[in-house]
């Protein structure tokens, strides 16, 4: 052997001996702990003024993220920096053929691990002690398994667990919470623990200060009241850091409703301006107290309707809230920008009408690039599964043959079904390049 | 989009002012209907106008709300130093029904295109009555300073933006 070989051979077994045991751990577990990969370290730090900074890897960080864990690289693109995740099941989702975590990191994306925590109205029992060290095992395992992995931000320890309840704000629940808290930061003492509590509200403020001292970061999900959340918090006696972690469209529930109980959902430039106003309006307001923000949502659900939430469509487009966020991230549009709709006129729009009657729908939009837009109708009951706390809801039937002429153009012919009910006409414009802005509205069909 | 009602009238015709001020109104514009010239009488007129698109209207009532109750309002303000709890609020009606005229007119100068107008009409809720609180019926108080300020916000994003 000559020397350069014993050179190649002195470096290559360590390296050898790492990667063996690199392949053993990874055999059983597939993209968190592996020996040999440093995991980040993030804390929050109070300096002398009393702002709070989260350091990340010993770099300030200010949190630029969506909460979603698809279109990852549409989010650096725009100048996020990180994505929230609900249940650690969504890591076990891959991107691009690569598990989450190990996609994210490559594109310099942090994840902020949502541990469930169960809860209550879901039939979680916080009395019974069998229940109880079920779910700290698993939070436990959890954080055993991807605690050491360089994509991870801080840990999300439940999401909403003191509302919609029989009980909210059942001290149980923050109890619980802070010993889980304790387990955590036990076993990762590298990472803060954040808590997601929906809205502001004095009761839970009180909770937390009275039974969850561990409690590192509060994450807020706002929507209508969002941009007072700072002032909110500070007027309830929280003067820790803060973060939005869910903002965007104003919710169902509070927007203004049809005579018949349908919510009017905002239209796409409407929801962009609100997504931009919101986020600048925080990081402004609030400097030293938030830690930064979570958009709701980097994907698409169905929530009252299948449009509500999603800043992406079900097909992939982005929508002008990607291009606002883009905007509020960077201070630059991006090259291509999703289609606007000006304008979507029907003489049935918000009205209840009679069964078989014939009408119009004219949708006008616009393309900034000038690029050709296609046209897709589509005419849906409204929905009936309605549900709290953003639970999983069924996607209502659609009845195509409702659309009489006129698919894939500006303007429609239909003929409105005959049986009695609440439906919606969504309109969605596609700039065949990416970008779509989707519309809808209610009418209703009298008996 | 033509949408029946304005989202705000909707939510927002305020059940605040409900023991709105006594004092002696000025006789009212031949042009237009102040009724009794109470501030929530002027709010409700001016959100009513908003809704059906007579946004000079809603200009004009909005004015008169202030005209005649911005004095004590500016007073309930500045005997403030946060806003107050949910069972004080009412005792502040001149602030709330001012505050929410202001941002009222505001809504109606952005609908005329007047964007310089409406946002010095969503400054001033901002700096002179902050602690100003209207109700939604749906069952919680908003504040008309931090929606101002999102709208100061939107006004500067349109024009970034070109929505």
């Amino acid at each position: 052997m000559d020397r350069n070989a014993w050179i190649v051979s002195l470096f290559c077994l360590p390296v050898a001996m790492m990667l063996v045991s690199s392949v053993h751990v990874a055999a059983g577990d597939t993209q968190a702990t592996r020996e040999g990969t440093a995991g980040s370290r993030v804390e929050v730090r109070k300096d002398e003024s009393g702002a709070f900074t989260l350091i990340r890897n010993d770099q300030p960080y200010v949190v630029k993220g969506a909460g979603g864990l698809k279109h990852l690289r549409v989010l650096n693109e725009s100048g996020g920096n990180s994505i929230r995740t609900w249940g650690v099941e969504h890591l076990e989702q891959t991107y691009d053929g690569k598990p989450l975590l190990d996609a994210a990191h490559e594109l310099d994306i942090s994840v902020t691990i949502g541990l469930w925590v169960h809860h209550e109205r879901h039939g979680f029992e916080y009395e019974d002690p069998a229940s109880i060290e079920r779910q700290r095992n698993q939070i436990r395992n959890a954080v055993l398994k991807y605690k050491d992995h360089p994509a991870v931000l801080m840990w999300g320890l439940g999401n909403e667990m003191e509302a919609f309840g029989p009980r909210q704000n059942n001290p149980l629940v923050w109890q619980e919470l802070n010993h889980l808290a304790g387990i955590i930061k036990d076993i990762d003492p590298h990472h803060p623990v954040m808590t997601v509590v929906a809205g502001t509200r004095q009761e839970t403020i009180d909770s937390i200060k009275q039974h969850y001292p561990r409690i590192d970061i509060l994450g807020v999900n706002a929507y209508g009241g969002a941009t007072g959340t700072g002032q909110a918090l500070l007027d309830m006696g929280w003067d820790g850091p803060y973060m939005l972690t869910e903002f965007g469209t104003n919710g169902h529930w509070e927007v203004a409703k049809t005579g018949w109980g349908a919510p009017i959902e905002p239209d796409p430039s409407s929801k962009a301006e609100t997504f931009y106003s919101v986020y600048t309006l925080d990081r402004d307001n609030n400097a030293g107290r938030t830690l930064g923000s979570y958009a709701f949502l980097w994907g698409h659900k169905q929530e009252a309707t299948a449009t509500w939430f999603g800043m992406f469509l079900s097909s992939g487009e982005k929508q002008p809230a990607v291009d606002a966020m883009s905007f509020a991230w960077t201070g630059e549009w991006p090259a291509n920008r999703a289609p606007t709709i000006r304008s979507l006129e029907s003489s049935i729009a918000y009205k209840t009408v009679k069964p078989a009657a014939r009408a119009h729908a004219e949708v006008e939009a616009a393309d900034r690039e000038g690029d050709t837009l296609r046209y897709v109708w589509d005419v849906r009951a409204e929905s009936s599964d309605r549900r709290t706390g953003g639970d999983a809801e069924a996607v209502p039937p659609s009845f195509p043959d409702v659309i009489r002429s006129g698919q894939g153009t500006r303007r429609v012919s239909l003929k409105l079904p005959r049986r009695a009910g609440a439906y919606r006409v969504f309109v969605t414009v596609f700039d065949g390049k990416g970008g779509a802005a989707a519309h809808n509205f209610p009418f209703n069909v009298e008996k | 989009m033509n949408k029946p009602v304005s989202l705000f009238v909707i939510t927002c015709l305020t059940l605040l002012g409900c023991a709105s001020g006594s004092s002696s109104p000025a006789p009212a514009s031949a042009e237009l209907d102040y009724g009794d010239q109470t501030s929530v009488t002027l709010q409700v007129k001016g959100w009513e106008a908003l809704a059906a698109g007579q946004y000079e209207h809603a200009v004009k009532y909005t004015e008169r709300c202030a005209a005649l109750y911005q004095d004590q309002a500016k007073e309930m303000q500045n005997s403030l130093t946060a806003k107050p709890k949910k069972d004080d609020v009412h005792d502040y009606w001149a602030l709330n029904d001012v505050g929410t005229c202001y941002y009222i007119k505001g809504e109606a100068l952005m609908k005329l295109s007047r964007n310089s107008d409406a946002k010095a009409a969503y400054q001033t809720v901002i700096d002179h009555y902050g602690y100003s609180q209207a109700w939604d019926p749906k069952g919680w108080f908003w504040s008309p300073a931090d929606a101002a300020s999102q709208k100061i916000a939107i006004i500067d994003f349109r024009k970034s933006g070109d929505f």
